[in-house]
């Protein structure tokens, strides 16, 4: 139930979990807070792509989860 | 066999099939076809005796009939109509939505919980673990705006048709789960100064109660209301339910009812729904404690003798309780049940026979009821007016109610000005009061700082005619925040307007 698979696209991640939204936009994510942007952006970009770009290391996106209690699934 | 011992072996017979993995569609129709005729409230108290004797049945068991339960509200509503219950902005399916995230939070919680807890000392990424836990014990405390609606818009309507003991019973018990909730929160933001342990046992004792009452509601409280609602009630519950906010998820859409069942009756309203209005095994349930609590007797009772004295909004029927009659034929049973009309509660407000613009004399002048309307509305206060006999009957519009410092909607008009209180605060308000009913003091004034920076200052005057009769209570609220800390001592200029401004 609190499993993050970090290859789906942002905006289905924060359909099932939308508090995860402050927690993204708290690590880098600012254009997601913009909900147009989350509808068309954030459908296509997974979360781990959507870190690259934005120069998050994939390790703190992932203890960040985990310290908030989320399972993450990195393979794809 | 008496067929109420016929009833529970039936349930349980049914509570067993679900607990061995009976789908809940398996069930329906024999519920249905048993139950339809019971109320929820009966339910629910049979139910409360299957968990607490041996055998299998457990509070899960249950829950899965809920579902079933709900479900057999569907099967009575009319072709067309669909299931209204489940459009994602009817305020049941938002309540149960928040539950299932407030379910998922606490066992994100639980897992951090335990991470902490498996933790050698001195490792370099616990200050992060902290923060994560912090995070989310502190998007948990969103489930303030869920117990919140649950208390001013869904409780009224409850006590507006005579069920005045589970609301009561049930608020105590959310202001303890409030209480327990701080206590934790205290206790995490002290982390790592405070050992785990302590933490784990706060939150435990605090996790037990929140989880039996996501349970009640969803057990209880919700068929109470599906069966004692109608459509329109739900509406205007929706409309209002933004003011108080919701727990991390929001409504998706908004939702409308359809014209036919916005006229339409509760979804199951031929049933005997006698009011509840004693503090019996079934408000016990509500709250799963076996002694009776003395202070909410003392209210239940004083609430009841008020309810029948006191004639407000009803014609001569003292009593505001729906009137029902069972009566035994060799089959079954008819029930008859009488409830005054809807609009039999208030004088119509017709608006072409009072002028709006007509002066009237106050004494110190003469003002239009729409000019006294603007003057209580810009007014820098929160008003509200509770009359003699101790209802709400006013509050004025001075903002969105998103905004107000104690917000007020149109779903607690009409009152007992006890109901609007947390049962914890009651006896100082009551004593209050009682104070300036009896002329003992003429005003008051109360103050606190909240935790949202709003400094609130609180006015509670006693309304007294030209005999020193008592009239009723005027509440006024305000933000003192920007008086303590003005920006200049003095200001006699006017601001510049917008246009004004210089580049």
């Amino acid at each position: 139930m609190n499993t993050i698979d970090i290859n789906q696209p942002i905006a289905e991640i924060i359909n099932q979990h939308p508090e995860l939204l402050d927690t993204f936009i708290n690590l880098g994510f600012r254009p997601i807070a913009n909900k147009a942007m989350r509808e068309s952006v954030g459908r296509i970009i997974s979360l781990k792509n959507g870190a690259s770009m934005i120069g998050l290391p994939l390790d703190k996106l992932i203890q960040t989860l985990k310290w908030n209690g989320y399972k993450v699934i990195e393979e794809e | 066999m008496s067929i109420q011992q016929e009833r529970i072996d039936r349930l349980e017979n049914i509570l067993t099939r679900l607990h061995h993995g009976a789908t809940p569609d398996s069930v329906q129709e024999e519920f249905n076809e048993h139950f339809s005729s019971v109320s929820a409230i009966e339910i629910a108290a049979m139910e409360q005796q299957i968990i607490n004797s041996p055998g299998p049945i457990t509070f899960e068991d249950v829950l899965k009939l809920c579902n079933v339960h709900a479900q057999m509200f569907q099967g009575s509503v009319e072709e067309g109509e669909g299931s209204d219950i489940d459009h994602p902005g009817h305020p049941v399916r938002v309540f149960k939505d928040e539950n299932l995230a407030l379910r998922s939070a606490l066992m994100r919680i639980e897992n951090v919980l335990k991470a902490l807890e498996d933790l050698a000392a001195g490792e370099e990424e616990t200050d992060e673990i902290y923060k994560g836990l912090l995070n989310q014990f502190k998007l948990l405390g969103q489930f303030f705006n869920h117990y919140e609606r649950k208390e001013k818009l869904f409780f009224p309507k409850l006590e507006a048709t005579g069920h005045t003991a589970p609301p009561k019973v049930m608020w105590a018990k959310d202001d303890e789960i409030r209480d327990m909730y701080k206590n934790t929160l205290v206790l995490i933001e002290q982390l790592p100064d405070v050992p785990i342990a302590q933490v784990r046992k706060s939150y435990e004792a605090f996790e037990y109660e929140f989880s039996e009452m996501i349970f009640k509601e969803e057990a209880i409280l919700l068929n109470i209301l599906l069966e004692v609602l109608t459509p329109a009630d739900w509406h205007q519950i929706a409309q209002e339910s933004d003011a108080y906010g919701y727990s991390i998820v929001q409504p998706a859409e908004e939702w409308q009812p359809s014209q036919e069942s916005l006229a339409g009756k509760a979804e199951n309203k031929k049933r005997n729904t006698s009011p509840i209005t004693s503090f019996d095994e079934v408000t016990a349930s509500m709250v799963g404690e076996e002694k009776r609590d003395p202070e909410v007797e003392f209210h239940q009772e004083k609430q009841t003798q008020k309810e029948k004295t006191s004639p407000s909004a009803h014609d001569d029927s003292s009593i505001q309780n729906i009137e029902t009659k069972k009566i035994e034929t060799a089959d079954g049973y008819i029930t008859v049940s009488w409830e005054p009309k809807a609009d039999a509660d208030l004088p119509r407000q017709e608006s072409d026979s009072i002028d709006f613009d007509q002066k009237i004399d106050f004494g110190n002048g003469l003002l239009s009821l729409n000019q006294v309307k603007h003057v209580l509305n810009n007014l820098p206060l929160e008003v509200t007016f509770v009359d003699d006999e101790d209802i709400f009957q006013y509050f004025n519009d001075v903002s969105d109610p998103k905004n107000m410092i104690f917000k007020r909607t149109k779903a607690q008009l009409g009152r007992n000005i006890e109901l609007c209180h947390p049962p914890k605060s009651w006896p100082k308000i009551s004593r209050l009061i009682d104070d300036l009913r009896h002329g003992r003091r003429d005003k008051e004034s109360m103050w606190f700082e909240r935790s949202d920076g709003i400094y609130v200052y609180v006015t509670y005057a006693g309304a007294y005619d030209k005999q020193g009769q008592f009239k009723g209570i005027v509440e006024s609220v305000q933000n003192i925040e920007p008086f303590l800390n003005l920006e200049t001592p003095v200001k006699s200029e006017l601001s510049p307007l917008k246009d004004e401004y210089e580049e």
